[in-house]
């Protein structure tokens, strides 16, 4: 092994100091390139576009719905598709970390408020661009094979879908970090995403008539009905926005709380 | 520099950590040694931030790591091989290692050229062996040009030349200005590397000093010679006041120099038929250390 010249060029190309925006592009690239996620979300992407086209084509023979009902229907199976296969991805890849990620991680961001944020960030920005893609391909076709006469709910339903996903992949990620390990966090989020409705609603039914309500209002607040409300572009024309923004509100504020405590869990664990 | 003081640490009921302090000087290699299970990667990630004291505190350069303006330049680190990620390429790694900290590109290949990892840049961790394992964590060490390097058995399965490779680095950027801590079981590899030693063991400090201190005590300096009449010269020896004790078959004499012993071999009429000198070496010193350690400080 011997010394190369750049090797002792001077230091005055190196940035004075370490960035947030620096990190956060360099987490993105990782969970691009060999070894992160790129399979997953090319897996994510193909599923969610082949799911919404099913969708659209199933809506068209079977129902008489208007076009306008089966683009934004196909638009929200795609992205709850994509969403789906994103947070399975986000638990893993975050579960990898015990396999010397985080140890690399923190020795070049000893930071940790600073890297968290950009861990997050990365898989923000990574849930909505490939959300958009799948939810732009869908509602475009959906256009096409409509004569466009709906875009206004197209481009809710690609908003909508984008900014739900986004939260829904972020709730999966902190609770990737508050476990640490890729199976107990899939264990995790499927008792978060799926246990915990089901289990609110069989109480619901143990229990009298007249509490029914409530249990009804404790199952809408867990993640996925929260999550099913967030995407309904399809409901606002009869509905109106207000259940699609409860759903975006609740959904944001279960990621908030739970990125929350996976922070403060990040910044006390001992590798 | 790395200034650790007074640093407890516990997991647990079970004590890993007790009162260690020590300086590891800018413009030196700090040896650290110590027995397995004696707490050298509890500090050594202590000084790095992934594990968080009981009580005490460490300062590179005068300031907590984690405030470090650009952690790469402050401080590179090398733990373990297996603190790299085995399903990412060499490449993925060093870019990775150079975006976080604003460095160019091109400086992340080179320095992977530099430890002979270039042509398997592409190739993942998981199909490297130890030896290309511990050059890249060197490489994502070195990438930035630290002024601290904290490196953990760095030289462990790697060949010759590498070992001679990283021999020279560490002198070399040791010589120009930067920390080196070097944590290593390898006591030979150390006498040749480090200036100054740390000693550790049941989680405190057993000793420091430069390597001087450990290597040739004035005390323990002496030598070692054979001859046809041993019984005689050991006499002789005894009444010109010098402290000789048979040893393997010959004689081991303190507080002397081959001028004085030649004198009195001829003297005595015994003569010599062998003489060496004895120095300790720092695998005697860290022996002794230990046993001292272990039967609670008594001689």
């Amino acid at each position: 092994m011997t010394m190369t010249e750049s090797q002792i060029d001077d230091r005055t190309t190196m940035a004075p100091e370490q960035r947030f925006g620096a990190v956060t592009r360099a987490e993105a690239r990782r969970l691009l390139r060999k070894g992160g996620v790129p399979i997953p979300v090319i897996v994510a992407i193909t599923a969610a576009v082949a799911s919404g086209i099913l969708t659209m084509l199933i809506m068209k023979s079977l129902a008489s719905e208007p076009t306008r009902v089966i683009t934004t229907t196909s638009v929200e199976t795609g992205a709850f598709v994509s969403a789906l296969v994103l947070s399975v991805a986000a638990v893993f890849a975050v579960g990898r970390d015990h396999t010397g990620q985080l140890g690399l991680a923190l020795s070049l961001t000893p930071k940790r408020e600073r890297l968290f944020m950009a861990r997050a960030l990365s898989w923000a920005a990574l849930t909505a661009v490939s959300t958009a893609f799948v939810t732009i391909v869908l509602a475009g076709l959906g256009l096409v094979l409509s004569g466009g006469d709906f875009v206004g709910s197209g481009l809710l339903g690609v908003a909508a879908t984008v900014v739900g996903s986004t939260s829904m992949v972020l709730v999966a990620v902190a609770l990737a970090h508050l476990v640490g390990r890729a199976f107990g966090s899939v264990l995790l989020l499927i008792g978060v995403n799926v246990l915990l409705p089901l289990a609110v609603f069989a109480v619901g039914a143990m229990i009298p008539e007249q509490a029914a309500g409530a249990v009804d209002a404790l199952v809408n607040v867990t993640p996925t009905p929260l999550f099913m409300r967030a995407i309904s572009a399809t409901t606002v024309e009869d509905l109106g926005l207000g259940r699609l923004l409860i759903g975006q509100f609740g959904l944001a504020v279960w990621a908030l709380v739970l990125g929350g405590l996976a922070l403060t869990v990040f910044r006390r664990r001992n590798l | 520099m790395i200034h650790v003081d007074n640093l407890s640490k516990s997991f647990g009921s079970k004590r890993v950590l007790q009162d260690v302090s020590f300086t590891a000087e800018p413009g030196r290699v700090t040896g650290f040694v110590g027995p397995n299970g004696a707490g050298k990667s509890t500090v050594l990630k202590i000084i790095a931030g992934l594990v968080r004291p009981d009580a005490g505190t460490v300062s590179v350069n005068g300031k907590d790591f984690s405030q470090a303006l650009l952690p790469g330049k402050t401080m590179g680190l090398f733990l373990s091989a297996e603190w790299l990620p085995e399903q990412a390429t060499a490449a993925g790694i060093i870019d990775y290692v150079c975006r976080t900290q604003g460095l160019p590109l091109s400086w992340g290949r080179d320095t992977l050229e530099t430890v002979g990892l270039a042509g398997v840049a592409q190739h993942r961790v998981r199909t490297f062996s130890l030896g290309m394992r511990q050059r890249l964590g060197i490489a994502t060490a070195t990438v930035s040009r630290p002024d601290v390097l904290v490196m953990d058995e760095p030289i462990n399965g790697l060949d010759p030349d590498g070992i001679a490779w990283i021999r020279s680095f560490l002198s070399s950027a040791a010589s120009q200005g930067a920390t080196v801590l070097l944590s290593s079981h390898h006591m030979a590899e150390l006498a040749e590397t480090a200036d100054d030693i740390v000693m550790i063991g049941g989680g405190r400090i057993l000793g420091q000093g430069s390597i001087g201190d450990f290597v040739s005590h004035p005390d323990e300096t002496g030598y070692y010679l054979e001859s046809p009449d041993p019984e005689i010269l050991l006499v002789a020896m005894a009444q010109r006041g010098f402290r000789a004790t048979r040893e393997r078959g010959g004689i081991l004499v303190h507080h002397t120099n081959p001028t004085e012993l030649a004198s009195v071999a001829l003297e005595s009429g015994a003569g010599i038929s062998h003489l060496s000198r004895v120095t300790r070496s720092l695998e005697d010193t860290y022996f002794a250390v230990l046993a001292r350690s272990a039967s609670g400080g008594r001689e």
